[in-house]
Order: C-alpha cells, then sequence, then structure tokens
C-alpha cells in the first residue's frame, strides 16, 4: 500500500511557503475575505492542526501563515513582549518555515502577530495585526447553547449581554470586566476583544490598520476592518474605564501614557508591558 | 491561452491585493504577476482563492470572450467544481453582468453570511477623483446622461462610465471611485441586494491595466454620475 | 531567565529543549523501537491512531516514543504532521458488511446467526498482575516465537470460510423478525467533512460520528459515564448487538486510468446496538439502532460512540449532549486549551487587581456619601 501511496502523493508535491499546504491556505483566505466583508462576525473556517498547541496561539499562527508574503517583515509579541517564551517560539516558527524577515520594531513591521496587546504605536494603514483568541465568543458567560448564540448574533440580540453589565454595575459599582471587553463592532456585531486590556480598546476604533482575530481552537475567524467604529458596550452614565493606577509610572523608562504591569513585591514598580516600546523611549529619556 | 496557470507565490501577492482593497473599499490598488504565471489579471483574482472545495461560474457579456472557455480553463487550473449561478460561490464576469444574473446570486443569510457570493468584475478603467465637483479627466462642459457634445474625448466616446462615492467600514470618511465599464444599473441593483446586511454579495473590480478595487457588502454607496452610451 | 520580560527567552527554549532531546534520546536504557512498541504496546498505538485520524502504525509508535508515551501529545504530532500533507483522493464508500473479523460478539443473543468468537481479548481473563521474573517472561516469550515458525499464525487468510469471517448483520435478522425502526434513507448526502468545517450544533448524523470516531477515548467515556449514571441523566445503557474487530479493505479510484484499485487494509473496531424506545412520541413496540466505528482495536470508545450516537437521535436537540459531544471531546482542543494557563497571563491578571481596587474604591465612596 506504502508505494503506491508515495507514487501517487509525489505527483501532489507542491513548492511550499510555509507550514500550510495551498489548500489550507486558499480556505484560510477565503475565511479572511469573508470576515472583513462582515466586520465582527465570527467565520467559520477548517482550523487545521498547528506544530503548536490548541489554546497556545494555533488560530493567530494560521492567519499569519496564509496572509504573510515575502516582502513583509514580522514582528510577534506576547503580553506586549517580544521576548516572551511562546511568541519566540512562533517568530522561530514562522520565520524558518517562510523565511521572511523578522523584527521587534513596531514601526518597521508589516505584520504583527500578538497575544493579549496591541503595540502601544508604529502600526499604519501598510499593516495588519494578528490577535491570537482563546475564545472567541463574547455572550460566553451569558449563554451556553449554542444554537442560541447564534441566533443572537444574526439577529443582533444582545439583550442578554446589557442586562448582565447591567447587574454587573448594579452588584459591584463599577463594570467588572477585565480585559477582552465586549464592543460592538460597525454598530452590529458584539465582539470579543480576545483578552486584550481595555487600555487597548481605544486603538481599535477607526484604526489606519486591519485586525485580524484567530481562534484556533474554536475555529473561527472575525476581523476589524480599518477606520471602523469600535464602540465598547456600557451606558450612557457609565464611562468607560481604561486600567489605570495613578502615581504608577515605569521604573525603567519613566512612561505613565501606556499599559504598566506590576512587579509585586514590599514597594511596587511598575514597567511597560509593551518591551520594544519601553527600550525606544529609554532611549530618548 | 491554452491553459491557465498561478503561481504560489502571485496566490499570496493576489491575495493580499485582494484583501486590502475589500479592507479599504474604493482605493485601488495594481496587480502584478511574476513571469512564473500565465493569466490575465481578473482570472488570477479567481485563482488565488477557488480550489476543489469551492463552486464557481463565469459569465460574459461581452463578444470577443466566451464564458465557457474560460470556465474550463479555470477549472482544470484550480481543480474547482463548476456550477450555476445561483449556487456559485465565487462568480467572474467579463463585462458588466445582467440584472437578472446579478438578482440571482446567492446573499447569505444572517445566520449564515459566508454563503454570500463573491463577484469578480473585469472592467475597462478604474480612476479616483479629486474632488466630487468634477472629473479632471473631463472637460466641465460634459453633460450628464448624454453624449453629444462633439468635442467628446475620444477616449470616453464609447465608454460607459459611472462614478460612485463611498463610505462604511475601510473608508477613512468618504471616498470617490469611477468605473468606465459598468453602468448606473449595475451599482443600484448591487445596492439593493447589499440592502440586508449582513447577507449580500461582495465585490472585486478589476480593469484592463490590471488595477483592483473591492466594494464589500458593508460599503455603503451612491451613484454620483454616469454616462451610458447609447449606440 | 527568559520566561517573560527578560532577554533570552530564544536561550530558554532552547536550554528546554535541550534537557528534553537529552533526557528523551539518552535515556540510561535500552533503546525502543517502533516494531517494539506496535508488538508491546498495540492498543496504545491503536488508541493513538484513532484519536489521529490516521492509519500507520509505525508512524504512530515513533510519535509515541517521541512523546515519551503522553498519548494526546502523540495525537498532536500525529495530526500536525497530516496538516503538511496533501489530499489527493477519496476512497471508495466502504460497504462494512465487508469487514472480516477477527473477533465478534453479541450480547443480545446466545446463538446470533454467525459466530461468537471472543478472539484475541481479556474480557474474561482475571485481572491478575503477573509477577514472574523478566527472564522466565523473555524464555516464554522465545518460545513461543519458535512454535509460531511451524503453527499457522492466526492472520485473515487462514480463518475457514467467508461466513464466518464475514458473519451476518444481527441487524438483518432483527429486521426479519420485524423488530426495528427502519431509519434506511433514499437518497445519499454527502458526508460532513469535520477537518474543513467545523461542526456545531444542530449537526448531521455523519458530523457526530466523526467527531465521535477522532474523540479522545477517555473523554468519550466520560461523556457516556455522565449520561447514563451522572448529573446530565440523558442517556439510557443499550444491548450491544454486535462488537466486530477486524479488517476492512480500502480501494481508490485511479487518478489517471479511473480504475478501481485496492490500496490496502485498514482495522477497525465496529458496534451496534440496540436501543428500547421507551418516549411518548416513539414507536415503543420497536427497537433502534446506534452505530460506532473507530480506527484500531478500541472497544470502550466504540461502544461508547454507538450509545451516544442513539441517545443523540433520540434527544433530538431538547438537551445539549449534541453541543457536548462535538466540542468537549477533542483530546487536542481540552488538553490544548487547559494547558494553556500556563503561559504568561500577566496582561490580565493587572487588568483583574485593577477592577479589584476599582470594587473597593467605589464601595468606600458609595459608604462615604
Amino acid at each position: 500500500m506504502t508505494d503506491l501511496l508515495n507514487e501517487l502523493g509525489a505527483a501532489h508535491e507542491q513548492q511550499q511557503f510555509g507550514i500550510l499546504d495551498e489548500y489550507s491556505k486558499r480556505e484560510i483566505r477565503r475565511a479572511i475575505l469573508t470576515a472583513v466583508a462582515v466586520p465582527g462576525y465570527q467565520v467559520p473556517f477548517g482550523s487545521r492542526e498547528m506544530p503548536v498547541a490548541r489554546g497556545w496561539g494555533s488560530g493567530g499562527l494560521q492567519l499569519t501563515l496564509a496572509v504573510i508574503s515575502p516582502s513583509d517583515v514580522i514582528k510577534v509579541i506576547d503580553q506586549g513582549d517580544d521576548q516572551g517564551v511562546n511568541a519566540v517560539n512562533l517568530r522561530r516558527l514562522i520565520v524558518q518555515s517562510t523565511k521572511v524577515p523578522e523584527t521587534t520594531t513596531a514601526s518597521d513591521a508589516s505584520i504583527v502577530q500578538s497575544r493579549h496587546r496591541i503595540p502601544e504605536d508604529g502600526l499604519d494603514e501598510q499593516d495588519i495585526l494578528i490577535l491570537q483568541v482563546p475564545v472567541p465568543e463574547p455572550l460566553r458567560g451569558v449563554e451556553r447553547d449554542m444554537r442560541e448564540l447564534s441566533r443572537m448574533h444574526a439577529e443582533a440580540d444582545y439583550s442578554k449581554m446589557w442586562v448582565s453589565l447591567y447587574e454587573d454595575k448594579v452588584r459591584n459599582g463599577v463594570i467588572t470586566q477585565t480585559t477582552g471587553y465586549p464592543c460592538l463592532v460597525n454598530d452590529r456585531y458584539v465582539i470579543a476583544t480576545t483578552p486584550i486590556p481595555r487600555w487597548d480598546i481605544p486603538r481599535l476604533d477607526q484604526s489606519p490598520f486591519l485586525t485580524l482575530f484567530g481562534a484556533g481552537r474554536e475555529k473561527r475567524i472575525y476581523a476589524v476592518p480599518p477606520y471602523t467604529a469600535v464602540t465598547p458596550l456600557t451606558f450612557e452614565d457609565v464611562p468607560f474605564e481604561v486600567e489605570h493606577t495613578p502615581g504608577a509610572s515605569c521604573s525603567q523608562c519613566g512612561s505613565n501614557k501606556t499599559f504598566l504591569v506590576e512587579i509585586p513585591g514590599p514597594t511596587s514598580r511598575w514597567v511597560c508591558s509593551d518591551t520594544d516600546w519601553c527600550e525606544r523611549n529609554s532611549g530618548k529619556a | 491561452m491554452k491553459f491557465l496557470t498561478l503561481a504560489p507565490i502571485d496566490a499570496n501577492y493576489t491575495f493580499r491585493t485582494m484583501l486590502q482593497t475589500l479592507s479599504r473599499p474604493g482605493t485601488i490598488e495594481a496587480l502584478t504577476l511574476s513571469t512564473d504565471s500565465q493569466c490575465i489579471p481578473e482570472t488570477a483574482l479567481m485563482l488565488a482563492v477557488i480550489d476543489v472545495e469551492t463552486k464557481f461560474a463565469v459569465l460574459s457579456s461581452l463578444e470577443e470572450i466566451d464564458a465557457k472557455v474560460w470556465a474550463r480553463l479555470l477549472s482544470s487550473a484550480s481543480g474547482a467544481p463548476q456550477t450555476e449561478l445561483p449556487k456559485a460561490e465565487w462568480v467572474l464576469s467579463f463585462g458588466e453582468p445582467s440584472t437578472e444574473g446579478l438578482n440571482s446570486l446567492a446573499r447569505g443569510s444572517a445566520y449564515e453570511p459566508e454563503g454570500g457570493c463573491r463577484l469578480v468584475v473585469a472592467c475597462d478603467k478604474l480612476s479616483r477623483l479629486l474632488n466630487d465637483e468634477h472629473d479632471i479627466n473631463h472637460d466641465i462642459n460634459h453633460d450628464i446622461n448624454t453624449d453629444n457634445s462633439t468635442d467628446a474625448s475620444q477616449l470616453d466616446a464609447s465608454r460607459t462610465s459611472t462614478t460612485i462615492s463611498l463610505c462604511g467600514p475601510g473608508v477613512n470618511g468618504q471616498t470617490n471611485l469611477r468605473v468606465e465599464g459598468l453602468s448606473e444599473l449595475f451599482f443600484s441593483t448591487l445596492a439593493k441586494i447589499n440592502n440586508s446586511f449582513p447577507a449580500g454579495v461582495d465585490v472585486w473590480l478589476c480593469d484592463q491595466l490590471g488595477h483592483l478595487a473591492a466594494i464589500s457588502r458593508s460599503t455603503e454607496f451612491i451613484v454620483m454620475r454616469s454616462k451610458e452610451v447609447v449606440a | 531567565m527568559g520566561y517573560s520580560g527578560a532577554r533570552g527567552g530564544i536561550d530558554a527554549i532552547e536550554a528546554a529543549e535541550k534537557l528534553v532531546r537529552r533526557k528523551r534520546l539518552n535515556a540510561e536504557c535500552e533503546w525502543v523501537s517502533p516494531q517494539q512498541i506496535v508488538g508491546r504496546l498495540r492498543l496504545a498505538v491503536d488508541r493513538v491512531m484513532g484519536e489521529a485520524g490516521i492509519w500507520d502504525e509505525e508512524l504512530t509508535a515513533i510519535a509515541i516514543r517521541q512523546a515519551e508515551g503522553d498519548l494526546i501529545e502523540a495525537v498532536h504530532l500525529l495530526r500536525s504532521y497530516k496538516s503538511t500533507l496533501p489530499r489527493f483522493a477519496y476512497s471508495k464508500p466502504i460497504d462494512v458488511d465487508e469487514l472480516q473479523v477477527v473477533r465478534r460478539i453479541v450480547p443480545a443473543f446466545r446463538n446470533p446467526p454467525g459466530p461468537q468468537l471472543l478472539g484475541r481479548t481479556t474480557d474474561y481473563t482475571g485481572r491478575l498482575l503477573e509477577l514472574t521474573s523478566e527472564q522466565a517472561s523473555q524464555e516464554e516469550s522465545m518460545l513461543l516465537s519458535s512454535l509460531a515458525l511451524t503453527e499457522k499464525a492466526e492472520t485473515v487468510d487462514s480463518i475457514a470460510s467467508a461466513q464466518d469471517t464475514q458473519p451476518r448483520r444481527l441487524l438483518e435478522t432483527l429486521r426479519e423478525m420485524d423488530l426495528l425502526v427502519d431509519r434506511r434513507r433514499d437518497d445519499d448526502p454527502e458526508p460532513f467533512d469535520i477537518t474543513r468545517t467545523p461542526a456545531r450544533p444542530p449537526a448531521s448524523r455523519s458530523a457526530r460520528l466523526s467527531s465521535m470516531a477522532r474523540a479522545e477515548t477517555g473523554a468519550l467515556v466520560n461523556q457516556w459515564y455522565r449520561n447514563i449514571l451522572g448529573p446530565d441523566g440523558y442517556v439510557h445503557e443499550v444491548t450491544l448487538g454486535e462488537v466486530r474487530h477486524g479488517y476492512l479493505a480500502l480501494s481508490i479510484e485511479h487518478p489517471l486510468t479511473g480504475n478501481t484499485i485496492s490500496i490496502g487494509m485498514v482495522r477497525v473496531t465496529e458496534v451496534e446496538a440496540i436501543e428500547d424506545l421507551n418516549g411518548i412520541d416513539e414507536q415503543r413496540d420497536r427497537f433502534d439502532i446506534g452505530y460506532g466505528l473507530c480506527l484500531g482495536h478500541n472497544e470502550k470508545k466504540a461502544i461508547a460512540m454507538a450509545n451516544l450516537d442513539i441517545a443523540c437521535h433520540r434527544d433530538n436537540g431538547r438537551s445539549q449532549l449534541e453541543q457536548s459531544l462535538l466540542l468537549t471531546t477533542d483530546g487536542l482542543d481540552s488538553s490544548g486549551f487547559l494547558e494553556h494557563l500556563k503561559l504568561p497571563h500577566y496582561v490580565t491578571f493587572r487588568s483583574m487587581v485593577e477592577r479589584k481596587l476599582a470594587v473597593r474604591k467605589s464601595r468606600t465612596s458609595e459608604r462615604d456619601s
């Protein structure tokens, strides 16, 4: 059996640019086009098993591999850090299989694959941001049945979400949604903004760059085209709050205008989560 | 052409151009293919995305283009199965499709937006206007909807053209697109089809110089001016 | 250290990889060949083939060895390898009546048509840990090898008659006895391909069956159990009609000549389960049938599959049983997502701490006002 199959298989060998074969790439590309045409809609796609585990960026990786071309420059970050071990692994996989040049400088990159952050700056009209998504369904907390979820999105019936936000505010005094804050895209679909912090959400609204969201395990792709309205769900009298700790500033570059993360200890220290931005800013300081 | 071929590297770049134009409706991008590929630009758009799992169809309203021939070429190059128009996921139209044809295209539904057909239309020429007051290529004395001026630019004498103004996702404010080779009827029909978002049809326009522009089903557009040639 | 935030992420990874590789390849023991794994751990190989959805014993053995015995990890290696392979043909539909059995039992009857063939099973052997010395075991092994050279090995060819190797299905007998609901279709719908389109409820039967065929064995057994005796309780246990283990021949249409050619055989486990119908809207004077089929010898999986197949059909969307089966039984999805918790989550955590403080602040200001 093996010889015959090898013989037949040899006729189908294709020149590959990357780990994905040409059929898989087309499938993903078609799904991307649908996602861009219907901003915020979760497009189902035949998610392939990747060398990284489900939940570890297989969706983001598939998007990058389907989109990337020899004239791109790739940046990969995790929590804003180019040196995060998972980012390193993903970048290594991408570069080894595609030979595309890599960078840590956001403004030099044409494609940024990221887990949980949008770079503080550097993305413009020619760039594509690819976000890794663990759970693409924003209504997961208020509805478990998938058939009902499908109806809610199809009919733009987000009432359960609104009720839940209202109850949250009443019970806790503030809306306690942390990262992945639910947002309305193009006045139509509510999306899960992956676990990016609330800090990053304003940068999605009317952005000059295209953002693609890839959920490999759940097999969904969605998109926010450039210059598209992205509004966090909140009430008229409840302003949308980003993460901000008064008095905190980066102990490396001094910034208090970027998303900071804490180094715990007897006295708190803070650092920029976006390590590339921080380094460049330290240089200036 | 005896056969068509699109090298993987060109499929890659073609897709990127399709993505760029769909993400920014109304923007015009140039499509360039390497010498490894043998196909005209409008077929490159199809070959970049169709394969054994996508049903497609080909239309032609141009006398010199036989849709059946091109459908066969596309099918053997991609392995994609041909089908009737209402079942096609991807459609290539040489010249303006008939209103009947346009209306029969699959639109998907709110439960299945991905069922909406994607249409590639080969037109004559794509261009932008600097502003919406006048067309820089035209003499300001030209009338809308008539072609009776004796010093009409020869370039435009035989061309139907429509200018649309677009806004919506991907458009920074508002932009214009002038399409030679497509009439107002095409655009008004398309607008009606795309009236029930998220169902709808997404369109790529490809001109004879290999320029590409796209109109997403999420795009809002109105016809600003049009010129019909009455033979 | 380069977990995150400091330079040296790549150094940390490469150090980890070197360590794994060194310990794996240079363990203080003898080398293990793929043949040994196939020969001595066949049920692990069969289980992994079934979950990977790939038929290749040697490749599977290599994956198990590389994964150091983590079977879900081995499945991942095989499935991502599969992602790199072009799909160039589909096999012709197989009539499972052509299954050549090496084991076949029918619990529903004492004397069904065709044999009750226990075959290779430990079902009726006491679970006693054999503590014979390593030397004695190996001597016995060598003795048996030399006997096997003079004896006919149990192969498909050596089994007596066609009637024994391809016994008539109990299903046929039950139909003749007019005991079954007839759910046979006239049409021939395209099977759902879960590797190309994600399946979501409401799904076709082929989508459910193929999802279960590739499901993680423990997950499927657990789904069965919690639906029988656990909190969900949507499923009633069946009576088994057929439990079969045997060989199926595969053939394809040659891409150039168009002729049908045989490309070999796969070994599968197949189960037909008889379900007692007792619902208000059901034909309570009849039975219905559930079906299970998976690659390799994996009886618990095929039995769970058959029971859950008929349960899903009877449930008809009333509960979320179908959703559980389609979406929570894949080993790669579940363990991948679980283990992703080990990834850095400090951006999320910072955001959570900030909200905690915001809640406190809001309470304080409420108290004060």
